[in-house]
């Protein structure tokens, strides 16, 4: 049954995501990048990530999405005044790195024979992410907060610089 | 895995329910389109200008400001289940952080960011 | 074959699940627009409705029935799927937070281990679902009802995830069951999360105000204030697809008066020798909808009570006065319980 649900919530997510590729009106792209996120969700979902899943939702899904919208609901603009993109070249990189990715990612994980391993009692419960979390890895949870300041004061001065 | 399935079993159930409701609403509704009805609502008047204009930017701030304390908050869940079993190392942590957190308001509060006018 | 079997069975209790908890979804909702619309008659010393069936009880049943009887609308110059899309993901998300609501000791469809972040996620996807419909409605009231309404939702998140903390702490668990039971002892009453402490007591009153906020109830509900955006997200939208974002709204009410009462009023928690009266733990699951009934009828009243707020004092209350409050209260109780460690406020005086 997992090896099912596997299947198909990897076809939504990719699926989703090349409906945001190929989609040209941009809040049907973004509502097709949720379907992506939540589709991923439900792939942590599988492998009994229940909070990574969640974050995935709360932060992707969610309040990604609403700043997403909102950008492309503020600035509104009609098809006509988009300039046309100089596409050419970066199209051909694009789909190079794209493929030299893929590789990567197929040589690393497809041949796998043993299917889904089964995971440990409590894996991915929140305190198998939180203990660790605030042992180990301290430093960088404090350094994420100064990233968080960073990123608020940038925010900040880019809204309410006056033009 | 099966604390999943049944939350995947209500979303299904539940898109099919409401695609069920929409479907019956089509067949037993009348459907008798008129172009004025097809009309935006604009209280009574002709439409007035596009109606997808630039809208104000305070949006976009409250949309990033949420996205940022959003993330925070991500970080706080972990730590109040583990609290208890921490103790004072955790709390210290936790302290330190929000005060950066708590820095990051009280500037975007000094910046007028947090006023809606 | 076992492990079929085995399946299987989750399969279908999921599934009577799913059905149960849609009738349950259905008539609250239903029930809730009845009621709402009986206590504001009462309220201002009408009856209310009294025509359909007894004292006019089956008075939603006509509503649903008109709506489903109503020609559905979708304007020419509206985006059709997202038209069509956005109700959907509203009423979904919506219904989707039911699955963890526990409804009593032993009732509860799913009890994830990280349940109140699950609510807190899924309400930002009914959030996006409203932008959808705003925007894809072509229509100014809608639009700005729909920025102004995910602007409201998104900035009480943040007050309303701080105060979800406070029990969480005090339990060491993210499981709506794990909470309830952390509220154990003193005669089901003293036990309460909200009785823990003074900083538990204040986070009380953050957290509901902050949730009504969230689900756009007067006094916050500019997003569908009549006088300025006529109905603000809904506009355009007609029979079912209207009565989606109707059956959302009602059913919040009911979602966050019964997650306060698990959280912070003890949920089902009894004095043992009342616990096994009724078979399942029933007696507590009555004790919890009544807990839930008092905080629905609260928000009920609430709108004929207060006048609804400006749009620069919802921020200032959001980001300057509930989410530095909600702080101090999580950071408080931290405190609390490093200086009394496993002790509540009333347990200080005596021995209990």
């Amino acid at each position: 049954m997992q090896a099912v649900f596997f299947w198909l919530f990897s076809a939504l997510a990719v699926g989703c995501a090349l409906g945001v590729v190929f989609k040209k009106n941009p809040v049907v792209s973004a509502v097709f990048l949720m379907g992506s996120m939540l589709a991923l969700a439900c792939l942590f979902l599988l492998l009994d990530a229940h909070f990574i899943a969640v974050i995935q939702v709360l932060v992707y899904a969610g309040a990604v999405m609403v700043l997403f919208s909102f950008i492309i609901m503020i600035l509104n603009l009609p098809q006509e005044e988009l300039p046309p993109l100089a596409l050419g070249g970066t199209r051909a990189w694009g789909v190079a790195f794209g493929a030299v990715a893929l590789l990567f990612l197929a040589g690393k994980f497809f041949p796998t024979k043993e299917g889904f391993m089964p995971t440990s009692r409590g894996f991915g419960d929140v305190r198998s992410i939180a203990v660790p979390l605030f042992r180990e890895y301290a430093l960088a949870f404090e350094l994420t907060s100064l990233v968080l300041l960073v990123g608020i004061v940038g925010a900040v001065l880019l809204a309410k610089r006056k033009v | 895995m099966y604390t999943v399935v049944p939350l995947l079993i209500l979303f299904v159930l539940s898109s099919v329910t409401a695609i069920v409701f929409v479907l019956a609403n089509r067949l037993l509704g009348p459907q008798a389109m008129t172009p004025s009805k097809l009309e935006p609502f604009e209280c009574g008047v002709e439409v007035y200008g596009p109606v997808r204009q630039p809208l104000h930017v305070r949006f976009y701030l409250v949309a990033l400001l949420f996205v940022l304390f959003d993330v925070e908050s991500v970080f706080f869940f972990p730590w109040a289940v583990i609290l208890k079993d921490l103790g004072l190392v955790a709390g210290v942590e936790m302290l330190a952080f929000l005060l950066f957190l708590v820095g990051a308001l009280a500037y975007a509060w000094k910046k007028g960011a947090l006023e809606w006018d | 074959m076992e492990i079929f079997l085995q399946e299987g069975l989750v399969l279908l209790k999921a599934a009577l699940w799913a059905v149960a908890l849609s009738l349950v979804m259905a008539l609250v909702a239903g029930f809730l627009t009845y009621l709402e619309r009986k206590v504001a008659g009462h309220m201002q010393a009408r009856l209310g409705p009294n025509r359909v069936g007894p004292y006019g009880l089956l008075q939603f049943v006509a509503d649903g029935v008109k709506l489903f009887l109503k020609e559905d609308l979708i304007p020419s110059d509206a985006d059709a799927p997202l038209f069509r899309f956005g109700p959907y993901l509203v009423f979904v998300g919506s219904f989707a937070v039911f699955a963890v609501l526990p409804f009593g000791e032993r009732i509860v469809a799913t009890d994830l281990n990280i349940g109140l972040f699950y609510v807190l996620a899924i309400t930002s996807i009914e959030t996006v679902g409203l932008l959808m419909a705003g925007w894809a409605s072509n229509n100014k009231w809608a639009l700005l009802g729909a920025m102004r309404s995910a602007a409201q939702s998104i900035s009480y998140e943040i007050p309303v995830g701080v105060s979800f903390l406070i029990p969480i702490v005090l339990a060491g668990s993210m499981s709506l069951q794990g909470i309830i039971h952390a509220q154990a002892g003193g005669f089901g009453l003293l036990g309460w999360n909200v009785f823990h402490n003074p900083f538990s007591l204040a986070a009380f009153f953050v957290g509901c105000t902050a949730m009504v906020a969230e689900i756009n109830r007067t006094p916050f509900d500019l997003p569908e204030a009549e006088s300025e955006l006529v109905a603000g997200y809904n506009t355009e939208y007609s029979g079912m697809r209207f009565a989606f974002f109707f059956l959302a709204e009602y059913a919040n009410i009911f979602v966050i008066s019964m997650i306060a009462a698990a959280i912070f009023l003890g949920g089902w928690q009894l004095p043992s020798p009342f616990k096994d009266i009724l078979p399942f733990g029933l007696v507590g699951s009555f004790v919890l909808l009544a807990k839930a009934a008092v905080l629905v009828f609260i928000v009920l009243w609430l709108r004929w009570t207060l006048p609804r707020v400006r749009v620069d004092q919802l921020m200032e209350v959001c980001w300057k006065y509930l989410t530095p409050m909600a702080l101090v209260c999580l950071m408080g109780t931290a405190v609390w319980m490093w200086a009394f460690p496993g002790r509540i406020f009333f347990g200080l005086f005596g021995t209990a």
